[in-house]
């Protein structure tokens, strides 16, 4: 599984690369930094809803959808290939377990599963406004579970990696907007949501 | 092929070293290569109601199974059970041990009119094939004598029947002649299942280190077992054995992190092994093993937190509830590291704990340790052994799974015991020799 996933990932960027070769000759994309600067510094924030993609346990009746929150620092140069650094938050799922059993008693139970992604991601615009971004690192996977009345946070770091398609049209001077949808995975837990997210990106620091 | 300077025609296909790769292609790639990666283990259980097909019949006594035991050439059969079988008195019924795939059969037995009849199943423990076994021993076979309270006599007890695959169908006869007893040794020899049970908790609908798994180890050719300890945030010492809750041994919870992130009561509200069990605590695992088999060594393998001083407490009371039941049971903490090591010295009363250490045998003197547990892996080392026997000590070598080398160890070496994933297949070579 880990295997084929970072295989994917390859794969994407691999082929956005020769694609990139492909169409070196083409006009400049829109998202390019301005002719008069060589290199910017792009912060693009998205906010949005994701759903939980990765099989559970059929004994838990998850909630699979929730919120999505990132940012991403992003340096922009006059090559298509981008590189930058991507965080935010993302819940993975939530449940809740009426009248569990155990050996102190019965309880109500509940736990939260969400996670802040830590990753290196690179970009290239593939056909217009359209961007492929894949990035690896992992998440800080938190762990916030309540049973018998007493609450409990356990974060653990996890390996992952992400992939993603974005869209945008500029809107104001160098702002843009648009959409990006995103596979996040944990791949250490197994653990992955989709995410759709509406997006921001300007400028923060041009040279 | 393209001329120079001729215009680059766009494609909607991407190269990689020279290979065109269509959009599709790739994604029928990917595809693959997920399904490769995916592998579902699917378990199937034998169609048989052993309850039933031994309705009707009558209790075979505890002294038969025993005279029943012995070494039998297999002269129908050889595909499930080689060219010899163990047959031994293990639980409330039979086991058959071969060195065939480390096969065992599970058998209850009943008696029917004058006959002995056996049912149950049989399992390869290095995989998932399973299958139905029935057979029994007629009065002319051996039943007789044997009810009678004799013994059996190579030649003299023969055992008919078939075996088949899990749906029960495509059985295959079964013929099995009793030739001689089982060998016994100089001195008792230990076969000690790995986390109460080998790697049979793979095919098994039981998860390594429970409980349920503990009362099946016998069956399995076990007389010990090996369970691993840790401790809870709020301090009860349960039987897991990874250093994180992780998918290879629970069900996905949501529960990130260790045992020792988590108080008891919290993991019991929403871990689950693989198998649905909950983790047990030490104390639960040990009634198990006191009250429910007849098991007579239990290695506690200490883990990451748990204090030695606890495991002290817990091995001292059991120890005691064992004498109060009348159960020959030895209990041993193992010192798998020099921090364990040195917990243990700092107890005032260390040298009363029963202690197994897998260290040199100097830090085997130091901490008075009964028994010496070197890793496989260094050979027999039948100098150190005997030494370690003139001073009264054990040993035992972990963890062999290969037929090769437990062989090599039974013939060349003198080691009192060996922990395996795979007791049925040291309890066939052990009980062969």
């Amino acid at each position: 599984m880990r295997v084929s996933i970072s295989l994917l990932v390859a794969l994407i960027l691999a082929a956005a690369a020769v694609h990139g070769q492909e169409h070196a000759t083409e006009p400049r994309p829109a998202s390019a930094p301005p002719r008069d600067t060589t290199a910017a510094l792009v912060l693009s924030l998205g906010g949005g809803a994701s759903r939980y993609v990765m099989p559970h346990d059929a004994r838990l009746d998850i909630d699979r959808e929730g919120a999505a929150y990132m940012f991403r620092l992003c340096l922009h140069t006059s090559r298509r290939l981008r590189a930058g650094v991507e965080s935010g938050w993302t819940l993975f799922y939530s449940y809740e377990l009426n009248d569990v059993e155990t050996s102190f008693g019965h309880t109500d139970a509940g736990l939260t599963l969400s996670a802040i992604p830590v990753l290196a991601v690179f970009s290239m615009p593939v056909f217009g406004s359209l961007t492929v971004h894949a990035g690896t690192g992992g998440y800080f996977v938190r762990s916030h579970a309540t049973s018998f009345g007493e609450t409990v946070d356990v974060v653990r770091f996890a390996q992952g990696w992400m992939a993603a398609l974005s869209w945008d049209v500029g809107v104001f001077r160098q702002t843009r907007v648009g959409a990006e949808l995103k596979w996040y995975g944990a791949t250490e837990f197994d653990d992955g949501v989709v995410l759709l997210q509406l997006r921001m990106s300007f400028p923060l620091l041009t040279w | 092929m393209m001329s120079p300077g001729a215009p680059r025609v766009p494609s909607t296909r991407w190269g990689i070293g020279g290979v065109r790769w269509h959009p599709g292609r790739l994604l029928l790639l990917v595809l693959l290569l997920q399904l490769s990666c995916n592998e579902e283990v699917v378990l199937p259980v034998p169609a048989i109601d052993v309850a039933a097909e031994l309705a009707g019949t009558r209790a075979l006594p505890p002294a038969v199974l025993t005279a029943m035991e012995g070494v039998y050439e297999v002269i129908d059969g050889q595909a499930l059970l080689g060219r010899e079988a163990v047959v031994k008195h293990t639980g409330s019924g039979l086991s058959i041990f071969t060195d065939r795939d480390a096969g065992v059969v599970m058998l209850e037995c009943g008696i029917a009119d004058s006959a002995i009849i056996v049912v149950g199943t049989w399992r390869k423990l290095t995989g998932t094939e399973t299958g139905v076994f029935r057979a029994s021993i007629s009065e002319l076979h051996g039943a007789a004598r044997l009810l009678a309270g004799g013994t059996a006599e190579a030649g003299a007890v023969t055992v008919l029947g078939d075996f088949g695959n899990a749906t029960g169908k495509g059985m295959r006869p079964l013929q099995l002649v009793y030739r001689r007893p089982l060998y016994h040794g100089p001195r008792p020899f230990l076969v000690i299942a790995h986390r109460a049970g080998g790697r049979n908790s793979d095919h098994l609908p039981a998860s390594e280190n429970t409980a349920e798994l503990v009362r099946m180890a016998e069956r399995f050719g076990a007389n010990g077992v090996e369970i691993d300890v840790q401790v809870t945030r709020d301090g009860v010492p349960v039987v897991y054995h990874d250093e994180t809750l992780n998918l290879r041994l629970t069900q996905k919870s949501g529960l990130v992190g260790s045992i020792s992130d988590y108080t008891l009561a919290q993991i019991e509200s929403f871990v689950r092994l693989k198998n649905g069990e909950r983790i047990p605590t030490l104390r639960r695992m040990l009634g198990t093993i006191l009250r429910q088999t007849t098991l007579r060594f239990v290695w506690l393998d200490s883990k990451y937190t748990v204090p030695v001083a606890l495991l002290r407490d817990l091995q001292r009371a059991y120890v005691d509830s064992a004498r109060h039941f009348n159960r020959d049971l030895t209990i041993v903490i193992g010192l798998p590291d020099a921090e364990k090591v040195d917990q243990l010295l700092r107890i005032p009363d260390y040298e009363d704990a029963t202690v197994l250490c897998e260290l040199d045998v100097e830090t085997v003197r130091r901490t008075h340790a009964e028994i010496w547990a070197p890793r496989w892996t260094m050979g027999t080392q039948n100098a150190l052994v005997a030494a370690m026997h003139a001073e009264g000590r054990l040993v035992l070598s972990w963890t062999l799974d290969n037929a090769e080398y437990i062989q090599q160890f039974l013939r060349d070496g003198d080691v009192d015991g060996i922990l395996s994933n795979y007791p049925s297949l040291v309890a066939y070579y052990h009980f062969v020799q």
